[in-house]
């Protein structure tokens, strides 16, 4: 079969700089091909290249073709003619890519009246069967809602919906599933592929994560730094990756970081016990003669920490567990329940005491950019939670410690004098790491803490991770919603739902042996890179014979 | 990344030169000081030395044209123009300088409290705020000068109580969008008080933000102190005022038109200069301009 | 939407209350003695008395609140001092000037600043774009007296095509009174449409940086389709903002510019009732105008709601 799109030696450079270098592949009907890279990479600067929706200044050299025409050549009116009919596109942010004052139904309808030149009340009837197609009958009847009145999950089947309005012959989606949770993640690949097949679409599928390509993409290409270093059949070329880029992140994806050395002492006295916590906000009423209602955000939670255990926390987005993060940190109270670490109940102590428990943990946070102060130098941020022991510390000896902990970090003391936009993101986790380890605390909570990192980067932080936990004795509260990097990293695992712990374990247990229904569905949602592989191979095999 | 990842923009880069080099990239920037920067020296000047006496009338020299001994000529009290314009820049420059910083005094703690206290004390300070802003602001300065007497002193207050809101608004704001990062949470971890945070993360992340606001203020102070004067509550003779001179000049513009145009002029120039100056620093220090691309 | 439209009426009606009480406390509790204030200080004793009794001084000061704002409530506004007429139909009469001078310069403001912010913004960055954005630069820094009496200056005095000031009346002639009308409103509409103008560029530039632009366009729509549909809808939530506030600083602006056209409006009914200082005048007419201010706000943010679907439900 003959690539019905293909792009060949497309350069792009913006402002004098090359984004993209020779960049050629093709795309066939009912196929899909996945473009992998890491941020930086130009793998969005191609799909907005297809699209022909460069940013203004940028200079593109090469060809595009479309069933014989040159898109390269085309001027703006005949690609008006071209986008949304023939080659449409799948965006990462469900919530910013819908206009949030149309409704749904309009922004729907609007591609079929420009592209059909049909009545208004002919797109709306032909609107109610796009989005039956994408999973919303008309038993949601979101024809006039808004766009903040959908879940994340349906915003991205109505952008999809925006997509295939018009039948499109090709269909580009830029991280159509990063923004999302997991299991929401598993139905739109699903309805990705399902309408690939069913309409015979040719599919450009961009995205960070090689298990998401690994199980969506019959071809892959893998991208650094605007150049494709490798493409091939998905199975094949997984089997015999040659460039050292996409070993490096083939092995990244796939590492864990090396096991604990001495097992943990569960028996100990816990380090932390949490037990039966509750948080709840108050909504706002619908109207003053009703009565007020709650959202109980963490219901009835118990748990412990033994010390040098390290404690996976996982969860869908809105499950609570940030909230309870930030009660465990002392930094709200609960609304029931109690908390107590060394012993104690921080939100019951002397201000002596407190500061003792603050000084016994910290924490790191998930975002390299927002966790700085950015006028503040290294040093000043890395010794900011030493402010608790001022009294006791001379400014020689604060400046020794902060230096001490970036070399503990991989960073060197000649850090301390930088400010934070000097550095990447990994290195700015190791910052927001070294800031915790300042005070030598036993416990670090960790909230998502590599969710933000690219996949090579986010191997090496977990491994700083392991290295800490073996060499200081250091117990972790691990927070996050990426199961992999629970995995990788914890000893016990609970699984939160909707505010209540619904399992608890240790953590290979958990995630070989789920027994509650959720954490099934958690588990199963999530691509599995050498199972989708072991698939593709077998598919490949078989097509091959 | 299933979280929702503000998109921050990156760290701004804060040293000095770097910004100094880009400012004077900048056309707003150097157009507007180089304007605020004159109008400033001539005001400053103005204290020790005019070329004339402002508050000598001679009718001998009423209305002369321009020329080497008089600049800008003579008004129809036979005072020198020029003198006249200097002595009103200073009196702009004070009355705006005292107005806004007032503003910015009494606004900015308040703003920050509300932000800080969130509840009933905010809503107190809102509140507060929508009902200085039901009064339309000239309106009400007229009301306070002319109750309280026409002056100066008067008009500064008048003035500066309509820069308390702005300023509050602002720094509330400001504080507000500050209140999800991460490094407050860090800083709270630290054992560090509310007030210790605000004075070290907050009011550090928000002076730019203020910086660009005060210098749309002044302008309006500008504005407003020549309007009061224009209506005779400002500032009284014989002190010059750019707004009385327009006043004086008024009646005389079917001989002598030119009298009304430079006192305007001057007002235009310095209220061009702090907006300019004001837009120059926006595009240097609001990271909202330094939007990644990608 | 009316759930929200009420509980932004109850804001309202709390803030003329707290308004009315600010009016009535700087000017009939402040000062001292109001009777004092209006006759002057060499007032005889007696005249002072009799003054009192009129103004029902003697009331407690709650009294003369209470029955100040009843009073406004049946359309008594009191009698004026200097003028001893009362108050209402000084009101009545005089705003049949101002009211068209406010509105006949906010729609024109707005009429000149909408299509030039938005053929700004489509322009952006080209020479067209700098030349007009420079021009509302200045127009910004320019004192509406100031355009008014250069106005005065060429249009009265030079052309002799336009009246320098006065008004003729609706009921003596239309056609003179929207003479002596164009200037003033030129005048406060000039300064008021390069802000907008230039409010209306910058928000357009910001929502064309939006996701959901790049949406349209991938939908295949024209950029020029895309800017009308998606751009400028989206970028007049804060051109209304500004508009609310421009509004509060058009009376202001009246207040001058009525005194330099001398015309008979609200804004110099007020000046002259202070300069005489006629109190019971300046009680109830800046009243009046703070009312009508609170009230334009709140049309804005009923506006808002009808714009922007996500604050409706938010109180």
């Amino acid at each position: 079969m003959s690539a019905i799109f293909s792009a060949r030696d497309l350069c792009v450079s913006i402002n004098g700089k090359q984004i993209l270098r020779d960049v050629s592949f093709d795309l066939e009907r009912g196929k899909i091909l996945g473009l992998v890279g890491e941020s930086g990479s130009g793998k969005s600067m191609s799909a907005l290249s297809a699209m022909q929706l460069l940013p203004e200044g940028a200079i593109q050299t090469g060809e595009l073709s479309f069933e014989g025409k040159n898109l390269t050549c085309a001027n703006d009116t005949e690609m008006t003619h071209i986008r949304g009919k023939d080659i449409s596109m799948v965006f990462q942010e469900p919530m910013t890519a819908l206009n949030p004052i149309r409704t749904v139904g309009e922004q729907v309808a609007e591609g079929l009246r420009w592209h059909l030149r049909i009545s208004r009340k002919e797109a709306w009837e032909q609107t109610i069967d796009v989005l039956e197609r994408v999973g919303l009958g008309p038993e949601y009847g979101l024809m006039d809602r808004f766009p903040h009145q959908l879940s994340g999950g349906q915003r991205q089947r109505v952008v999809i919906a925006i997509a295939i309005a018009c039948q499109p012959k090709v269909l580009i989606a830029d991280e159509p599933t990063t923004a999302l949770d997991v299991t929401v993640q598993a139905q739109i690949l699903t309805l990705l592929k399902d309408i690939v097949k069913k309409e015979q679409m040719a599919m450009l599928l961009i995205s960070h994560d090689l298990a998401v390509v690994a199980e969506m993409a019959d071809t892959v290409a893998i991208m650094k730094d605007g150049v494709i270093v490798e493409d091939g059949p998905t199975g094949g070329l997984f089997d015999n990756l040659s460039h050292p880029y996409s070993q490096k992140l083939f092995e990244a994806s796939n590492h864990v970081p090396v096991p604990r050395q001495e097992p943990v002492d569960e028996r100990a006295q816990p380090l932390l016990k949490v037990s039966n916590v509750l948080r709840q906000y108050p909504l706002s009423r619908a109207s003053i003669f009703t009565r007020r209602q709650w959202h109980r955000a963490v219901q009835h939670v118990s748990f412990s920490v033994a010390p040098r255990q390290s404690l996976g926390l996982v969860g869908e987005s809105g499950c609570g567990k940030s909230t309870l993060a930030r009660t465990i940190l002392g930094l709200t109270p609960p609304d029931g329940g109690s908390i107590q670490f060394l012993g104690k109940d921080p939100f019951a102590v002397s201000r002596n005491d407190r500061r003792d428990l603050q000084l016994g943990m910290q924490a790191v946070f998930q975002d390299p950019y927002g966790s700085f102060d950015p006028r503040h130098t290294v040093e000043r941020t890395v010794s900011e939670p030493l402010h608790l022991m001022r009294s006791d510390l001379s400014r020689e000896q604060r400046r020794k410690r902060v230096h001490e902990v970036l070399e503990s970090v991989g960073l060197s003391s000649a850090d301390a004098n930088k400010y934070p936009h000097e550095f990447s993101g990994g290195q700015r986790q190791r910052i927001a790491i070294a800031r915790a380890l300042v005070t030598n605390p036993s416990l670090i909570v960790a909230d998502e803490p590599v969710s933000a990192l690219d996949v090579s980067i986010r191997a090496q932080i977990l491994d700083l991770f392991a290295d800490l936990r073996d060499r200081l004795g250091m117990a972790y509260l691990f927070i996050s919603h990426d199961l992999s990097v629970v995995q990788a990293i914890t000893d016990r695992v609970i699984v939160m739902n909707a505010g209540r712990i619904v399992e608890e374990g240790p953590t290979g247990e958990v995630f070989s042996n789920p027994k509650h229904p959720y954490t099934r569905l958690l588990v199963s949602a999530v691509p599995d890179l050498n199972e989708a592989l072991r698939k593709r191979r077998k598919k490949e095999n078989k097509d091959r014979q | 990344m299933n979280q929702e990842l503000p998109s921050y923009p990156p760290p701004a880069k804060y040293d000095a030169i770097s910004i100094w080099r880009k400012a004077l990239r900048s056309r707003s920037f150097v157009i507007g000081a180089v304007l605020a920067l004159f109008v400033l020296i001539a005001g400053v000047t103005s204290i020790f030395w005019t070329p004339y006496a402002i508050d000598v009338l001679d009718v001998s020299q009423r209305l002369q044209p321009m020329s080497s001994q008089y600049w800008f000529g003579t008004d129809q009290y036979g005072r020198d123009i020029l003198s006249m314009l200097m002595a009103g820049a200073r009196t702009s420059i004070i009355v705006a300088l005292i107005a806004v910083g007032m503003g910015m005094l009494i606004g900015v703690p308040l703003g920050l409290l509300a932000a800080a206290q969130r509840g009933l004390l905010e809503e107190m300070v809102m509140r507060t705020n929508d009902l200085i802003f039901a009064f339309p602001s000239l309106l009400s300065a007229v009301l306070i000068t002319s109750i309280f007497g026409p002056g100066t002193i008067n008009a500064v207050i008048a003035i500066g109580i309509f820069n308390i809101p702005v300023f509050a608004r602002v720094a509330r704001g400001g504080a507000l969008a500050l209140s999800g990062r991460e490094f407050l949470l860090a800083a709270r971890l630290s054992g560090k008080s509310t007030f210790l945070i605000t004075v070290e993360h907050v009011i550090p992340n928000i002076a730019n933000l203020l910086i660009v606001q005060a210098s749309i203020q002044l302008s309006l102070a500008i504005l407003a102190e020549a309007g009061l004067s224009y209506l005779g509550l400002g500032t009284q003779p014989p002190m010059a005022s750019w707004g009385r001179m327009l006043y004086e000049a008024q009646t005389m513009v079917a001989f002598a038109p030119q009298l009304a145009l430079y006192p305007g002029f001057a007002i235009i120039f310095s209220v061009l200069g702090f907006n300019l100056l004001g837009d120059g620093l926006r595009d240097l220090l609001d990271p909202k301009m330094r939007r990644r691309v990608t | 939407m009316l759930w929200f439209a009420f509980l932004r009426l109850i804001g309202l009606l709390t803030t003329l209350l707290a308004a009315s009480l600010v009016i009535f406390v700087v000017l009939e509790v402040l000062p001292g003695d109001p009777a004092e204030v209006m006759l002057g200080l060499n007032a005889q004793p007696d005249t002072l008395a009799a003054l009192r009794a009129e103004l029902g001084l003697n009331a407690p000061v709650t009294t003369r609140y209470v029955s100040w704002i009843l009073g406004m409530f049946q359309g008594d506004f009191g009698v004026s001092y200097t003028y001893s007429v009362p108050v209402s139909e000084l009101i009545s009469e005089r705003i049949q000037v101002s009211l068209p001078l406010a509105a006949s310069s906010l729609i024109l403001s707005t009429l000149i600043a909408i299509p030039v912010g938005v053929y700004s913004a489509r322009h952006h960055g080209k020479i067209i774009d700098t030349g007009i954005m420079s021009v509302a630069q200045i127009g910004i820094a320019v004192p509406n007296f100031w355009i008014a009496i250069l106005l005065v200056y060429v249009f009265a005095i030079v052309l002799r095509i336009l009246p320098s000031g006065g008004f003729p009346g609706w009921d003596v002639s239309v056609l003179g009174s929207l003479q002596a009308l164009l200037l003033p409103v030129v005048a406060l509409a000039l300064p008021q449409a390069s802000i907008l103008a230039r409010v209306m560029r910058s928000a357009l530039l910001d929502v064309l940086h939006e996701d959901y632009i790049r949406t349209a366009r991938a939908k295949g729509l024209s950029n020029k389709a895309t800017l009308w549909r998606h751009g400028v809808r989206n970028a007049l939530i804060p051109v209304l903002t500004i508009l609310g506030l421009q509004f509060s600083f058009l009376i202001a602006g009246t207040v001058i510019i009525e005194n330099l056209f001398y015309l008979p409006g609200l804004g110099r009914l007020i000046f002259q009732g202070i300069t005489q200082r006629d109190l019971i005048v300046v009680r109830s007419s800046v009243m009046l105008l703070v009312a009508l201010t609170i009230f334009v706000t709140f049309l804005v943010d009923i506006a808002y709601a009808a714009i922007d679907p996500r604050l409706r439900r938010r109180a």
